[in-house]
């Protein structure tokens, strides 16, 4: 049973890592390689359906859809890695000291509970606001805020059972200081659920930073993004759907693999994390 | 039990007080000017400032902390800047719609999740399995607004089987037929989220079928339903428990997009159109009723789940 | 003989029946339901302009006077209005019978009361109020307006239905003062009475049994309003495939705002009436900051126009060309204050290169020009982001900021340090020069220069229509010197109605005015 549970994984795992290969290469190529640039006007060529000439179609200025959508996953890539980075950056050290010292933890717990209790997408909305100009920067902060809790959470959690662990009460009876500890014994060990966690946060930020497109108070318009392209070809589903069509499945292409990923990850690196994500 | 009720009391009384806090600081540093938008585009300049002078917007934080606090323990959540309303009616008026849109989610997230997990789980290594799961993982991929959009051109547009959009009361005219309305709303916001129930179903139950007492259940001889229905599913209830507590949360978020497509007239709106009206008094309500709400379920969810596992009491 | 005759008038009026019986006939009964795009701020009429809000209040409100199909003013709740030979005293007889929602009767000193509120706090009383000494009521129907000067646009600024002064009860109107009404003082004279306002959900107003109605014929806003439907609901439906996806299914019998390029996805369904709004049209035009900043340079406002290219704007604005058409005057051919042959070489020119050397002669270095407009505001967007690219290629270094309406709004009002070149917006037509709020030195723009000061005030100083209109030529002639703002063109907006709707909605029967009104229509 076993073996054909590995194949099963290694079946989607592959799928994914090259899924994943792909869709970096054309981030990283598309500006290079794309028929048309993203923001080519062309007016009258408004709401053409799919053809050879514009293989997706083109959209209410006449702008080559695949061109857009190929181009869209850089910013994606880029809000994805710059929110995970944020989350990791202050989320593991608030982790790591919260599940080291106990009355820290307590305190910074009941502000996680506290922050949590807050939807997603409304303490999104509420960052945003407060940030007031838009931009790309302001959306990694505000999202970046928002997963950072997660990541504190898993990190505490995970920090507490290693905490437990024989290494440490020797460690520490050996009398090595704490900084020490923290570096060389439990940062170590959390590798494995911050990673899986980290991949899993990917996935969601890219679709909230999606959400927060489509709803009009993401990233400036101007820079083509899957979401935008959503938001503003929503208008058309009826009579133009390869708008909103094109950049969907990309974007749920990207979330799918990243999801693929975190799952092998997690199940390659430590089964009992499944109890923990 | 006691200890432990108090103890998660205790917990939840300062969450709501930390609730209050955040919600207030947020709102506090929030630029923008309602009252050029309440007037409309032509208006002029003074009356924008006549009105907003006289609506008290600009006075100093410390003094309307002051005020926050003692309104909520009133019973007051603000009044809001445009409609003139108290914000804890207009939430009451519209409540209805995102508790329903909630349940008929969540019911669609365990129905289609737990069976599917469910299913998977007793037949594992088989071609069935596999697609379950590899169906859950893509719907925990799709954005569910694009979901919500596709639903209701294929749904509605096309097929004419539901409405496009908009919500009536169940209490008013047209009675429950008017949940026909939530059908699509609920399928694609529960379908993206039904895969961590489903996968986490699958896994529970995996794990419980190769338990001991189910093995021994067996070999007494006892029917496989039987087998299942009493002794694996109990057991399995409870991470499956866990998890669905915390799709809530997701799916209060996920509500707010979901709304916005399908023009629902819920709390999820609400918060939207007042944050981009900055109707300060409203978000303010919205976001601590909504929080609150959160707190209250979860601390309801603790204690189901100490009532359905002994062993947490003593944690 | 006598025989014959008798038969052949029964057959002349049994065919003459079946003739009658084709056309529709009005009936009484059934809920009109009208989606529109977004939830009203406020039902008070006077201190809002909003067009959503005037569709919804129009059939609740009066004022005391209201225009026609030719946007001229008729008597409504006024039965006429005589000036003394000076012009400054203006007698109001107003219609006896009439009643409030509350059952009150309407009399003079609700009148004085209301229009003394518009006065101070109204969205488009200040030209006229700034002119008014005195406001009273002579006799229980008698109100007597005095002014200091001749009042042109008099029976027009009384008739303007977008911000206009509507009649109120007294009690009500003085305790709101310079609040707008609260919902539970939404108490008119109109066809329907307000009854509820659902947030999020929609507004609900059902037939007054005590409304008597005038009883010339109908035209426009002006005669006899029949309230033929027992209840109007207006539905709030911000997505516009909604709206359409809804008119589709029947579960709205209006819905406003369509973009024109859903057009093509009711072509052919026999169910729905496409209603062109362009009678009057709105008039999309990019606000420049005339107070400070690089366009306080005429040459460089005049090269960054001969980069435009109108076309282009208006069909990434409003889709097909059936819904829009080029025109540099600010008001639309067929209304009586178009002037034509504006702009001549400077509207529509479309030449990039020839705006590159005109900026270089008026000495620009490349300074930024900041373009600021409202993401939720599709059509103002899609313009946006032409004229960028449009500006680019001529040279200009251009920085498009998008932000949310309420954002958008604060900026561009920001009188004391504006941070933006170009504000893109739209504006309806107003049914007077006067009111046209470019001309204000207080609004966004804020064109003040010597000529526009000595003409705004002189045009309405004048009282014959001829010699006001020569003035407003005049004023044309100075927009395209000063270049205060850019207009791009006019364009049409476009209604849905379901065709099982009585009364001719679109047609001469019951014209398009500058927003939707449901009174005279009846469910087939």
């Amino acid at each position: 049973m076993t073996l054909l549970r590995s194949m099963f994984r290694r079946k989607a795992t592959t799928f994914a890592l090259v899924l994943l290969i792909l869709l970096l290469l054309i981030a990283a190529v598309s500006p290079w390689v794309v028929p048309y640039p993203a923001g080519a006007l062309e007016l009258s060529h408004r709401l053409l359906s799919p053809r050879s000439v514009h293989p997706f179609g083109t959209d209410h200025f006449g702008r080559d859809i695949l061109s857009r959508t190929l181009i869209g996953s850089r910013i994606t890539f880029l809000l994805g890695i710059s929110i995970s980075l944020f989350a990791l950056f202050f989320g593991v050290p608030i982790g790591i000291v919260s599940g080291y010292y106990d009355r820290v933890g307590l305190v910074v717990m009941r502000l996680i509970d506290a922050l949590m209790a807050f939807p997603a997408i409304i303490l999104a909305l509420a960052f945003m606001a407060i940030f007031g100009r838009p931009g790309i920067l302001n959306v990694i902060i505000a999202l970046g805020l928002v997963w950072t809790p997660q990541m504190i959470r898993v990190v505490y959690s995970s920090t507490l059972s290693i905490r437990e662990a024989g290494y440490i009460e020797a460690a520490r009876a050996i009398g090595t200081g704490p900084v020490q500890i923290l570096l060389h014994h439990v940062a170590p060990n959390l590798l494995s659920p911050v990673i899986v966690q980290a991949t899993f946060s990917f996935a969601l930020s890219i679709l909230g930073a999606a959400a927060l497109d489509f709803l009009g108070v993401g990233i400036p318009p101007t820079i083509p993004s899957w979401g935008t392209m959503m938001n503003e070809g929503r208008m058309y589903v009826v009579r133009a759907p390869w708008i909103i069509l094109f950049p969907g499945i990309f974007l749920a292409l990207t979330v799918l693999s990243f999801n693929l990923l975190g799952d092998a990850l997690r199940d390659r690196l430590d089964p009992r994390l499944r109890r923990l994500l | 039990m006691g200890p432990y009720l108090l103890r998660r009391g205790a917990g939840m009384l300062v969450s709501c007080v930390l609730v209050i806090t955040i919600t207030f600081l947020l709102m506090e540093l929030i630029p923008g000017d309602p009252a050029a938008v309440l007037l409309g585009p032509d208006a002029t300049p003074e009356q924008v400032d006549a009105l907003r002078a006289s609506w008290g917007l600009d006075r100093p934080g410390i003094v309307r902390y002051g005020f926050y606090i003692r309104n909520i323990l009133r019973g007051e959540l603000g009044r809001s800047v445009f409609l003139d309303q108290p914000v804890l009616k207009m939430i009451g008026e519209r409540a209805e719609t995102s508790l329903l849109l909630g349940l008929l989610s969540l019911l669609v997230v365990v129905g289609l999740g737990v069976s599917a997990g469910i299913t998977a789980a007793l037949r594992p290594r088989t071609w069935t399995d596999s697609a379950l799961l590899f169906v859950a993982l893509l719907g925990a991929s799709l954005p569910s607004f694009w979901l919500g959009l596709m639903l209701m051109i294929a749904f509605a547009g096309r097929l004419h089987w539901f409405p496009s959009s908009g919500f009536s009361s169940i209490f008013g005219a047209g009675g429950l037929a008017n949940l026909r309305n939530l059908v699509l709303p609920a399928l694609s916001l529960g379908f993206v989220n039904a895969a961590l129930v489903a996968r986490t179903s699958r896994s529970s139950m995996l794990d419980v079928l190769q338990a001991e007492y189910v093995t021994t259940a067996r070999a007494k001889g006892l029917a496989e339903n039987v087998v299942i229905a009493k002794h694996a599913l109990r057991n399995a209830a409870i991470p499956i428990l866990t998890v669905v507590s915390f799709t809530f949360a997701s799916l209060v978020s996920g509500a707010v997009v979901t709304e916005n497509v399908f023009a629902l007239p819920g709390v999820g709106s609400l918060i939207v159109q007042s944050v981009l009206k900055r109707d300060y008094p409203t978000i303010q309500g919205v976001m601590l009723a909504v929080a609150i709400f959160y707190v209250l379920v979860n601390f309801a969810t603790d204690m189901l789940y100490a009532f359905l596992d002994p062993r947490i009491r003593y944690r | 003989m006598r025989l014959r005759g008798i038969v052949l008038v029964v057959v002349g009026l049994a065919l003459a029946s079946l003739v009658v019986a084709g056309a529709s006939e009005p009936r009484y009964g059934g809920t009109f339901r009208c989606a529109i795009a977004s939830e009203p701020g406020t039902l008070d009429m006077q201190m809002s302009t909003g067009v959503n809000e005037g569709t919804i209040a129009c059939n609740v409100f009066q004022g005391l006077f209201s225009f026609d199909a030719d946007f001229a003013p008729q008597p409504e709740l006024a039965t006429g209005l005589e000036l003394d030979p000076s012009g400054t005293v203006a007698t109001i007889h107003i219609r006896q019978g009439v009643f409030f929602h509350n059952g009150q009767e309407m009399k003079a000193e609700d009148v004085v009361a209301s229009l003394t509120r518009w006065g101070q706090y109204g969205a488009t009383a200040k030209a006229l109020w700034s002119l008014v000494t005195a406001v009273n009521a002579l006799d229980e129907y008698t109100v007597v307006l005095t002014l200091s000067q001749p009042f042109g646009p008099l029976t027009t600024y009384l008739a303007n239905d977008v911000g206009g002064p509507f009649i109120y009860p007294k009690a009500l109107v003085e305790a709101a003062g310079n609040k707008p009404l609260p919902p539970a003082s939404y108490i008119g004279t109109g066809p329907y009475r307000f009854v509820e306002w659902k947030s999020g959900d929609y507004i609900l107003l059902e037939r007054y049994d005590r409304f008597v109605s005038l009883d010339t014929p109908s035209s426009g806003h002006a005669g006899k309003k029949a309230a033929y439907f027992d209840k109007l609901q207006f539905f709030f439906v911000p997505d516009d495939n909604a709206r359409l996806v809804g008119i589709q299914a029947g579960t709205y019998d209006y819905v406003v705002d369509i973009p024109n390029d859903l057009l093509a996805s009711v072509q052919g369904d026999k169910n729905i009436l496409p209603i062109t709004i362009n009678h009057p049209p709105i008039y999309p035009i990019a606000l420049v900051n005339n107070k400070q900043g690089i366009c306080t340079n005429i040459g460089i406002k005049q090269a960054m126009l001969t980069a435009l290219d109108m076309s282009d704007i208006m069909l990434a604005g409003y889709g097909d060309p059936q819904f829009w058409s080029l025109n540099p005057s600010y008001f639309a051919p067929g209304i009586r204050w178009y002037t034509p042959d504006e702009g001549v070489g400077l509207y529509n020119v479309a030449d990039p290169a020839k705006a590159r050397t005109m900026a270089q002669a008026a000495g620009y270095k490349g300074e930024p020009i900041r373009i600021i407009v409202a993401g939720d505001m599709t059509a103002q967007y899609n313009q946006a982001v032409v004229v960028t690219s449009q500006l680019v290629a001529a040279g200009f270094n251009v920085s498009l900021q998008v932000y949310d309406k309420a954002t958008f709004m604060a900026r561009r009002n920001a009188k004391d340090n504006p941070e933006w070149e170009l504000a893109f917006s739209f504006y309806s037509t107003t049914p007077d020069p006067s009111l046209v709020l470019m001309l204000s030195p207080t609004y966004a723009g804020w064109w003040d220069s010597p000529r526009i000061q000595v003409l705004r005030t002189e045009v309405n100083q004048l009282t014959d229509f001829g010699a006001r209109y020569a003035k407003w030529q005049e004023i044309m002639d100075l927009w395209y010197e000063e270049i205060p703002a850019l207009k791009f063109g006019d364009a049409f907006q476009l209604h849905l109605i379901r065709s099982d709707i009585g009364g001719g909605y679109g047609t001469s029967q019951h014209v398009v005015m500058i927003h939707g009104y449901f009174y005279n229509l009846w469910e087939d």
